[in-house]
């Protein structure tokens, strides 16, 4: 069998269900009235519209320029949903490193210089992207492991987001290893199973189903109530009369 | 997010009291507040934080209620994320 098919079956399959979990992120937002969400499902969505653009021309194809919109929506996301009160050096480090590499790669496409610098660029970019991914997110959950009142299922979440991150450091340091990228060579297939992996990550973090959200709860158990007081007591407790 | 169960441990923390009446002072505040227990949005939050909740330790006479605020503040801005992260499309 021609891997042709196998390559395209493959990225549509993969655009499908990307599209699903952006439709289910912007079903949070619409919720929540949380309005990053709508630039994590813009992500989403331009990630599996990639998949497409792939499957016709290849991993870096002519617009690559592309993918930078991708990361860009994600980079303002992430200080957007992890630092919109705080100052993040490291946030404004990787929007700096994107924007830089954009503008490099915007005349390498244009006058088609090197595929091999295009496509280094763009893995630096996955590895810069991928690693600070991490960071946030275990800087983030390592402020609220021990909190008791937060469900596992949430803990499990910011677990979900490092393992995304640092499954996309990891695709850009693959795609850094010379070889073909035009056949299924086995490089290029673990790549592919890593691109697997990435959206299932993503689906398991923030469509978090109720069947996967009940399991990580199942052995928790939150204290609170001794009993039940009235308002008169609860402010006699603070030293109201 | 919800925000008894962040904030009522966070205030037993740092008033020294029982957990049941901090969750219960929350609570207070949601109800003066017109709030459910999940609040999303960061202003939501500080206008709970900082006003119904600043307004029911005040009426209770608690002492040290400017730092006890303060405290909360803070707390909320190093865990921002969870706002994000707690949200779910499903119940």
């Amino acid at each position: 069998m021609s891997e042709e098919p196998i390559r395209i079956t493959y990225f549509i399959i993969s655009f499908i269900f990307h599209c699903i979990i952006a439709y289910y992120i912007i079903k949070t937002a619409r919720k929540t009235k949380l309005n990053q969400l709508y630039l994590l499902a813009t992500h989403v969505f331009l990630e599996g519209f990639l998949q497409i653009i792939m499957a016709i021309q290849g991993p870096y194809g002519e617009v690559g320029w592309f993918y930078f919109i991708e990361i860009l929506v994600l980079v303002v996301f992430m200080k957007w949903g992890f630092y919109k009160e705080q100052r993040s050096i490291s946030a404004y480090v990787v929007i700096v490193i994107s924007i830089v590499n954009y503008i490099i790669y915007i005349p390498l496409i244009v006058l088609q210089i090197s595929l091999a610098i295009r496509r280094f660029i763009i893995d630096i970019i996955m590895i810069t992207l991928g690693s600070w991914f991490l960071y946030v997110s275990l800087s983030a959950y390592l402020k609220i492991r021990s909190v008791k009142g937060i469900e596992p299922w949430i803990k499990a979440r910011y677990v979900l987001v490092m393992i995304y991150g640092f499954l996309w450091a990891l695709s850009g340091v693959f795609l850094m290893i010379p070889g073909p990228t035009t056949e299924l060579s086995p490089l290029i297939l673990l790549t592919m199973l890593l691109y697997i992996i990435i959206p299932v990550t993503e689906y398991l973090a923030w469509v978090m189903p109720e069947r996967f959200k009940n399991w990580l709860n199942r052995n928790y158990t939150y204290e609170e109530e001794t009993g039940e007081l009235s308002e008169e007591e609860i402010m006699k407790s603070f030293g109201g009369d | 997010m919800d925000v008894v169960k962040f904030f009522g441990p966070l205030l037993a923390e740092k008033t020294g009291l029982k957990l049941t009446p901090c969750s219960g002072m929350v609570r207070l505040a949601l109800r003066d507040a017109g709030k459910t227990n999940d609040l999303f949005k960061m202003n939501d939050i500080k206008l709970l934080i900082n006003k119904y909740l600043k307004e029911r330790l005040e009426r209770a006479g608690f002492d040290k209620n400017e730092e006890i605020i303060k405290a909360l503040n803070l707390e909320l801005i190093k865990n921002q994320s969870l706002l994000l992260m707690t949200a779910r499309s499903q119940k």
